[in-house]
């Protein structure tokens, strides 16, 4: 019996989006390139590229999402939301403030792909627990090609309560999380 | 999956519950291929026995492998739990498998709680192949208890997967405890157990870093070690230089750095520890601290560091006195003097330091238990030079003087044979179950070299079954290596202890008696390769070799006997005594240079005083192989011949077979030449 509740000895540092940069983010998920420069993430304006291009990736505040809203490239499904690259060598901003939320990042495979191609995710600030939901990864990769993670600010994905880890917290009865913290099985491509 | 971070740097911790690793596989999983380019990542594998970066913990029975993971930037730290692998093969009931290659970034691991690899397999079939190329890995144990491991844990079962790798490269550190044999370790600076090495001739370190506090290594004649221009380490442990320190970024010092080669700075040196330079530092960049140039270390042969034993209170050049110990931690040369009369005052020779004591009428008796007169500590050499009378004596289960494995002591005379015979005694005394010289109980002897003096050794007994050696273990203890070739050897063991050997239950010495030993015996000695000189025991006395002298006033013992067989000659040095209270049957020849008083029984021919022959070295024949010294002019039957690098201002005598017209040494490092008649 692990009735045990170790204590959250701290709280993650909290981010300011407005000092981050981001003047906003389209109801379609793209974020207005003219102010898409945080300052660890910083893009060159571009006024031609696509959406899902890297100077124009489709962007979500993890948390900020709205179940009724549609967001481009994205789905979101309640408890995760799953980046649905269209195609090949897309490219996705996901935003965070810091703050701790449950809600998974799965990236699903493009509909069609190549050798050499890849999913590109940046992460800024991202937060993710997925404590107590049963085998639920924070970041799941399921079959397609690679993805290239680019690290911005501080984030974290955790499945559950870890010794040496201080921030995971555990209530009595919660179910055991037997996921990876970031999640990406050998599986054919 | 691949990692990377915006210019300005990003964090990521991942952590995994349970069976799930922090980035990888889930229960049961292998992983796919995992890349890290950049950022700094914290990966934390489940506790029932993930790995920090790979496979997830396999109950189930399926693969736990970790796929293929390379890392080329970044600071990486991966925590395995329980039986899984920081970085590599979760911990499972089904062969896995991991490819892991790192040619960069800084790289700290550890295996989980029950003994998983750092970096490899999990502590049951795991296989792996481990490649490192670059970076800085430090691959350490999840607690103080554990070792860390590259490989696998050794307890892990054979597997019919690959188990292989490299560690190559000159901007590579690797810093572990255990590194799987079937690793091929090739290039850089690699640190198992604290000690580290250089195993390219240059290294340069690839990233910002602190050496820990607990890691030694050593850069050798010919080798540099680069801290590179964009590159800020700070030392916390010790460096000890021979070939060259290049200091082209910042190296902040807060531990230990000797060197005794070139230091040279073109960035910038900070040094707030301990630091030595044999010579001044070149360079054109910035040094701040203290930082003694210029000098040969703590004193010189000719100028040693002088410290009155009896008075010491404070802290001195070269040496700390704390606690009632002398603690010497910097290589040179120091002149320890006392007055004859007891002290308390202790003397200890740090872990990894090389120095040269002379001892002059030093005479330390320590009372308490457990507390050591003379503490040469493992991997740490002490030459003695001996003038006067010095005494050693410890408290209960000591030796008199320490010399664990690991650790070296060299016994000579001050000034050469000629002084030998009236001015260089040592006793040494062992407490309850302890060696005179070597082990205290329990423990095994470390290396002992006698060349000159005259050495008493008594080995401390207890109970009447726990004695100690007089050279060599404690009780339980094994004798370690014992070298004679000079000087007169009285030892003593303690109980069923041996004379020069082991210690009561304890396994005997290695080694060989050579040269001019002349050694007393209480026991017979077992184990070393009898060449020359003489050995006394009660069973009788037997000379070895053609020729041997006496070179430190002694007595022959009325209850005991020497043969001196036809062929064989025995010089008594020119400034020895030589009594004879005992039985001598003389086949051969007794060439008396000195002085030979015969109080008791002589068989056979009488002795037979001689005029002294000419010292020095007549003529110097170089071979490819081989250095061929000649004495002068009157042929000699024993001379001592001494050498010294051309670095160094040391005599050291040499161990080397003879004629009595010549000399033959092997051809090595630059050396100079002299010779002495005994």
């Amino acid at each position: 019996m692990w009735a045990l509740r170790i204590s959250n000895a701290r709280r993650r540092k909290q981010v300011d989006m407005t000092g981050a940069g981001i003047s906003h983010i389209g109801r379609n998920g793209k974020a207005c390139v003219y102010a898409l420069c945080l300052a660890d993430v910083c893009s060159a304006p571009s006024l031609f590229g696509e959406p899902g291009d890297a100077d124009q990736p489709f962007v979500i505040n993890i948390n900020a999402l709205d179940e009724n809203a549609y967001y481009e490239g994205f789905q979101f499904h309640g408890d995760h939301v799953e980046l649905t690259p269209a195609t090949e060598n897309m490219h996705y901003l996901i935003l965070g403030t810091g703050e701790k939320t449950n809600i998974a990042i799965r990236v699903a495979p493009p509909i069609s792909y190549g050798e050499d191609s890849m999913t590109h995710v940046m992460l800024s600030n991202v937060y993710v627990s997925t404590s107590g939901q049963a085998d639920l990864s924070p970041f799941l990769l399921e079959n397609g090609p690679p993805v290239y993670v680019t690290l911005a600010g501080s984030n974290a994905f955790i499945t559950g309560w870890h010794p040496i880890y201080s921030d995971t917290e555990k209530e009595y009865g919660e179910a055991y999380n037997h996921a990876a913290g970031f999640r990406f099985p050998l599986v054919p491509r | 999956m691949i990692f990377d971070a915006v210019p300005t740097g990003g964090s990521l911790a991942a952590v995994g519950e349970t069976t799930g690793s922090g980035i990888g596989g889930c229960d049961g999983q292998n992983c796919g291929a995992i890349t890290i380019v950049g950022g700094t990542i914290r990966a934390y594998g489940g506790t029932s026995g993930a790995a920090g970066i790979g496979g997830g913990a396999g109950y189930s029975g399926s693969g736990t492998g970790g796929g293929t993971i390379s890392i080329s930037g970044g600071d990486v730290t991966a925590f395995g739990g329980h039986g899984g692998a920081g970085i590599g093969c979760g911990e499972g009931g089904a062969e896995s498998m991991v490819d892991i290659s790192i040619s960069g970034g800084i790289v700290t691991a550890a295996g989980g709680s029950s003994g998983g690899a750092s970096i490899g397999g999990d502590n049951y079939k795991g296989g792996w192949t481990v490649n490192i190329s670059g970076g800085i890995v430090h691959a350490v144990g999840a607690h103080e208890q554990l070792p860390g491991i590259i490989g696998s844990p050794p307890r892990a079962t054979a597997t019919l997967l690959p188990r292989s790798g490299s560690i190559t490269g000159s901007n590579t550190v690797v810093i572990t405890d255990l590194i799987h044999s079937n690793i091929a370790c090739e290039g850089g600076l690699i640190a198992t157990n604290g000690r580290g090495r250089l195993l390219s001739d240059h290294v340069s370190i690839p990233h910002s870093w602190c050496i820990p506090s607990n890691v030694v290594f050593d850069v050798a004649v010919e080798q540099s070690l680069t801290i590179g221009a964009e590159t800020v380490v700070t030392n916390a442990g010790s460096i000890n230089v021979y070939g060259t320190l290049a200091v082209d970024g910042v190296l902040e010092n807060i531990g230990l750095i000797r060197v005794y080669g070139m230091f040279t700075v073109d960035g910038e040196y900070v040094n707030f520890g301990q630091a030595f330079s044999a010579l001044p530092i070149g360079g054109t960049g910035v040094v701040t601290g203290a930082v003694p140039v210029g000098v040969g270390l703590a004193g010189s042969a000719a100028d040693p560091i002088e410290i009155n034993v009896n008075t010491v209170s404070t802290d001195g050049y070269g040496f700390t006195f704390s606690d009632g110990c002398l603690n010497f931690c910097w290589k040179g040369h120091y002149l320890l003097y006392g007055t004859g009369a007891p002290t308390a005052n202790r003397i200890c020779v740090a872990r990894d330091t090389d120095v040269d004591l002379v001892l002059s009428n030093v005479n330390v008796r320590v009372t308490a238990g457990d507390v050591c007169a003379f503490d040469v500590y493992p991997g740490a050499c002490a030459h003695l030079f001996l003038a006067g009378t010095n005494t050693f004596l410890g408290g209960s289960r000591t030796a008199g003087m320490h010399v664990p494995e690991g650790a070296a002591m060299f016994i000579d005379c001050a000034s050469g044979v000629a002084a030998c015979p009236t001015n260089g005694a040592l006793v040494a005394l062992g407490s309850a179950s302890s060696a005179g010289i070597g082990g205290h109980l329990y423990e095994s002897s470390g290396c002992v070299t006698i060349s000159g003096g005259h050495v008493t050794a008594r080995g401390g007994g207890a109970a009447y079954q726990y004695g100690g050696a007089g050279i060599g273990g404690g009780h339980a203890g094994t004798g370690g290596v014992v070298t004679l070739y000079g000087g007169v050897v009285d030892a003593q063991g303690s109980y069923n202890a041996e004379a020069i050997g082991g210690g009561s239950s304890g396994e005997a010495a290695t080694g060989h008696i050579s040269g001019n030993a002349f050694v007393f015996a209480n026991t017979p000695v077992a184990g070393l390769d009898f060449r020359r000189g003489v050995l006394i025991t009660p069973d009788g006395g037997q000379m070895y070799g053609a020729a041997s002298a006496v070179t430190a006033d002694t007595a022959l013992p009325a209850d005991r006997s020497l043969i001196v067989t036809n062929g064989q000659e025995l010089i008594i040095g020119q400034n020895v005594t030589f009594i004879n209270n005992g039985t001598i049957t003389n086949l051969g020849a007794i060439v008396v240079y000195g002085t030979f008083i015969n109080n008791g029984t002589i068989i056979g021919h009488e002795p037979q005083q001689t005029p002294v022959p000419p010292a020095g070295i007549g003529a110097i024949n170089v071979s490819a192989d081989d250095v061929v010294l000649a004495w002068p002019s009157t042929p000699s039957p024993v001379s001592v011949l001494f050498g010294k690098d051309r670095l160094t201002d040391r005599w050291e005598r040499l161990d080397t077979e003879w004629s009595p017209t010549n000399a033959v040494w092997p051809r090595g490092r630059q050396k100079f030449f002299k010779r002495e008649c005994p």
